[in-house]
């Protein structure tokens, strides 16, 4: 063999040797390159879903501003909730002084995805230390869950979320979200579900706040019945409503005799035990259809609808037999009180609630007049004239 | 050092001097590679001091001028491998600034081993383009046959002078100047 063939050869052999190398290298390379595109692909998807959640986000958080009704908030809750989170039963606690509102929305996959809505209101019970939750929290059924600790767990649910309600300052309850696959909530759902939930809050206090200042506006604060303006509203609407399917209705004027006296003698602080006394006294005695309301002082008014002035009569004899019958106690003593009713009843087309007040008003004047603790009915009295009565 | 730096090194061997000069220089040089390089590997930089050292022997050239012709062959072959580096670019002064803002930067993103040496570049006048060469390797030869290669490529005469500067590598300094026309 000539001495240039040798060289050759040596040299080939370690070309081969070297492209053996390089293959190995490209081997690794080329594996180092999946596993980095593997990466680049999930952070990609993670950006991408990122991106659907900012979305998402502020879609709801725009939906959230307008709504100032809490079935809706929820509604809503829901409908973003299960564009991230398919398949899951939500619901809404709100914490109340003594329970809890609970609103509970699910897939409807009947009607269109319109969700169910439930109300109901539930005890604090175990519940309680949720509202005290400073983030959120998974439950599997049989890991984290202790035996019957869950209430109200679907019987089809495997993992449960507990996400903080939490307006700036204070909390408002929390949701709970159901889902039937255990360990189904990722960091991401959590993440957005917990980013969903503190924009509910926002809206859902501005919606406690809202209706609260419409209880406040409608409620007589001591008695905790309507007050004049919502009696008003309300029994502007029966009258009108009565007048035009030419229905029987009838509004009744009750004031407190010598209540005066009552404050004078005990205080106003006993005053205002009469008065919450007599409130509730009223409230159970009309029926779920009547209106009842705080009139002004010692006055009290009651709409009766559907009922003629007759069948109106045993109504306020019940009541004014039932306020007579309630005993108070003030500075070691006893007492009891009476009161006057007036009724008219509504004479159809061409009446109006200022004219049915009126004559109640009148008819009260005369229970007043003929001796008190009665009740007369506005179409029994004679024509007279109008004549204040004197210690009301 | 990259394994392309030891290929480009063994193909100029073969090619200047002969395959048996090539064969000679790695069975004496005691490597630990063995001298199976390719060019996507990494290998010690002092294989490199060996063969050159060697090299000089079995020749009877001085190392620094083995160093500017492999420098410039080098240079060659990176206008070959690499014609992406060298679109829009004119001249030896438009290329050179690029090295260390641009070429070495898209080789840290394909090695991100590479051990790169830095050439930092002021332009003190419009003729004159200083380059401050600092390596680990300590190789400013062949950075000079590089500089060498990189105006024969652009087709020009430029003179290249050289200065070392203390630090530790030390550093040397090229000062690239263009011959008043």
């Amino acid at each position: 063999m000539s001495d240039d063939l040798v060289l050759l050869r040596r040299r080939l052999e370690r070309e081969k040797l070297a492209r053996r190398q390089a293959e190995q290298i490209a081997e690794e390379k080329s594996r180092a390159i999946y596993v980095k595109s593997r990466e680049l692909e999930e952070a990609l998807a993670a950006e991408s879903r990122m991106k659907n959640e900012v979305e998402l986000l502020l879609n709801a958080l725009e939906a959230f501003t307008s709504r100032l009704e809490i079935s809706e908030i929820a509604e809503h809750l829901h409908r973003f909730l299960i564009q991230v989170i398919p398949r899951q039963y939500l619901k809404l606690y709100l914490r109340m002084e003594d329970h809890f509102q609970v609103l509970s929305l699910r897939e409807n996959t009947t009607e269109g995805g319109i969700p169910v809505v439930g109300e109901e209101a539930a005890p604090l019970g175990k519940w309680a230390s949720f509202v005290e939750l400073k983030g959120p929290q998974v439950i599997q059924r049989g890991v984290e869950e202790k035996e019957g600790e869950i209430h109200g767990l679907q019987a089809e649910s495997a993992s449960l979320l507990v996400l903080p309600l939490s307006a700036p300052g204070h909390p408002l309850g929390f949701i709970t979200i159901e889902s039937p696959q255990p360990g189904s909530f990722t960091k991401d759902h959590i993440r957005f579900a917990q980013a969903l939930a503190n924009e509910a809050a926002v809206a859902l206090e501005n919606a406690l706040l809202f209706r609260e200042v419409k209880r406040l506006s409608l409620t007589d604060p001591l008695t905790g019945l309507n007050n004049r303006r919502s009696f008003d509203h309300s029994a502007r609407q029966m009258v009108g409503v009565a007048i035009r399917h030419q229905r029987p209705l009838s509004v009744l004027m009750l004031d407190i005799d010598f209540f005066k006296k009552v404050n004078d003698t005990y205080g106003h602080a006993v005053g205002d035990q009469v008065l919450t006394g007599m409130a509730q006294v009223c409230r159970q005695s009309i029926r779920s259809t009547d209106l009842l309301a705080r009139f002004g002082g010692e006055e009290f008014s009651l709409l009766f609808p559907e009922t003629p002035e007759d069948d109106a009569r045993p109504l306020a004899e019940r009541l004014r037999q039932a306020i007579s019958a309630l005993v108070f106690e003030a500075a070691g003593q006893t007492f009891s009180i009476t009161a006057s009713l007036g009724i008219s009843e509504c004479s159809g087309e061409g009446d109006s609630l200022e004219s049915l007040l009126e004559r109640s008003d009148a008819a009260l004047y005369q229970a007043k007049k003929a001796g008190r603790n009665r009740t007369v009915l506005w179409g029994t009295i004679t024509p007279g004239p109008a004549a204040d009565y004197p210690g009301s | 050092m990259k394994g392309v730096v030891f290929t480009e090194f063994m193909e100029m061997v073969e090619d200047r001097f002969s395959l048996e000069i090539a064969e000679r220089l790695i069975e004496e040089s005691n490597l630990a590679s063995r001298g199976i390089y390719t060019s996507v590997g990494t290998y010690d930089h002092q294989e490199m001091v060996t063969l050159v050292t060697n090299l000089s022997a079995f020749v009877g050239m001085p190392v620094p001028d083995l160093l500017h012709e492999f420098g410039r062959h080098l240079f060659k072959q990176f206008v070959i491998k690499f014609p992406e580096f060298f679109e829009k670019i004119q001249s030896t002064f438009d290329f050179l600034p690029q090295v260390e803002s641009y070429v070495h930067l898209e080789v840290k993103k394909l090695y991100p081993d590479a051990e790169l040496p830095t050439f930092s570049c002021a332009f003190p006048s419009p003729d004159r383009l200083d380059m401050t060469y600092r390596s680990i390797r300590n190789l400013p030869d062949l950075a000079e046959g590089l500089i060498l290669g990189c105006t024969e490529h652009f087709g020009e005469t430029l003179e290249i002078k050289r200065e070392t500067l203390p630090g530790d590598p030390p550093g040397v300094l090229f000062s690239i100047i263009s011959a008043k026309e």
